[in-house]
């Protein structure tokens, strides 16, 4: 089951009454779509409240959403379509956005311009997690360093790795989680001295 | 191990017949659903994605408890062919169970489909024995004839 189709299914899970599923999408898109949001979005707290918004947004449209195209292209759109609100409705101009194409070939309007603004205290963690990962990726032993860079950095699927490092599927997917899970054992002390701040 | 599934699942490498299961126990323990979490952060902090601080889980969560649930009107796409089949068999097994046949006059067609569907099976499952496609193929056949059906005892109606 592709990614792709597993979004699928979690949404059909939604559509269904079930709406903690709709928790899992936001964990997995928020920073992403939070990234994107930045790009229209100068203030680190409004970037959080509009990326609130739209998942609320795309919550309540769940019902019309057919799966003609991936549920991420979707989210992103109405993504966009918030931030641009925002920003009407606080008298700021939309940007102009330069035409960019995602995975599937379908082009989103993205302004690549607008650099980021984080508070300092928002910063300093986005600091510490980004070092903290890369230590712990830095210190995985080679294969396991190798398999999930691949899969995080380069995008390729398990068989794509396998081919690529000579090794069984399955000895890919052992990698990849115990790596992960090296990363996470990391990463968890930071996360949980920040339990009631922003991470 | 299940938080190798997830991150299987994560990855989209999970075989189809376990991502239901990983599903239900994500939605069902917190710690796992943390795990998930996780692990999608290890992945956008090495893509150096800017906004790894970002969290709005428990906002939206909040929210969402105060929204109505959403049911879409339209089924899941992958239940339909189950349906139209279902509602295919439930047809059969009224009219084998009346014995008011408007197909064609194959009687080794009528006797196949009789067996196979008895009235008293749940018809929400496809009959037993009996391929789907056949009974698409037989519809056709039929030619779109009359088939009288009335219910009998026990009988369930596919909707």
């Amino acid at each position: 089951m592709s990614e792709r189709e597993l979004d699928q299914q979690l949404v059909e899970r939604v559509q269904r009454g079930e709406k903690r599923a709709f928790d899992l999408l936001v964990a997995k898109y928020q920073k992403r779509l939070g990234r994107l949001l930045s790009r229209f979005i100068k203030d680190s707290a409004d970037v959080e409240d509009v990326t609130q918004e739209a998942f609320v947004k795309a919550y309540r449209a769940l019902p019309s959403f057919r799966g003609e195209s991936a549920f991420y292209t979707w989210l992103y759109r109405i993504g966009i379509n918030t931030a641009k609100n925002f920003l009407v409705a606080n008298g700021r101009k939309p940007m102009v956005h330069a035409g960019i194409e995602d995975e599937d070939g379908e082009t989103l309007d993205l302004s690549s311009q607008i650099p980021d603004y984080h508070t300092p205290e928002a910063d300093l963690m986005n600091q510490q997690i980004l070092a903290t990962v890369n230590q712990a990726v830095e210190a995985l032993p080679e294969d396991l360093r190798t398999a999930i860079t691949l899969r995080e950095m380069d995008g390729l699927s398990y068989d794509e790795i396998a081919q690529v490092m000579g090794c069984p599927i399955g000895t890919v997917r052992s990698r990849i989680f115990r790596a992960r899970e090296a990363i996470a054992t990391q990463l968890r002390p930071l996360l949980d001295t920040s339990k009631d701040k922003r991470w | 191990m299940m938080n190798e599934k997830i991150s299987a699942l994560m990855d989209g490498e999970l075989s189809p017949n376990e991502v239901d299961d990983v599903s239900d126990a994500l939605l069902a323990e917190q710690s796992l659903s943390a795990c998930w979490s996780e692990y999608h952060l290890i992945g956008e902090a090495m893509r150096r994605n800017g906004q790894l601080t970002l969290d709005v889980r428990e906002k939206v969560s909040v929210q969402l408890r105060d929204e109505p649930t959403v049911l879409s009107p339209r089924a899941p796409l992958r239940q339909r062919p189950v349906r139209r089949y279902a509602a295919m068999a439930a047809t059969v097994a009224f009219a084998a169970a009346v014995g008011w046949v408007g197909f064609g006059q194959d009687p080794a067609s009528q006797v196949v489909v009789a067996q196979a569907v008895p009235a008293s099976q749940d018809v929400f499952a496809p009959a037993s024995g009996v391929e789907a496609p056949y009974l698409a193929a037989h519809q056709e056949a039929a030619g779109g004839g009359l088939v009288r059906v009335s219910m009998a005892a026990g009988a369930k109606v596919a909707h």
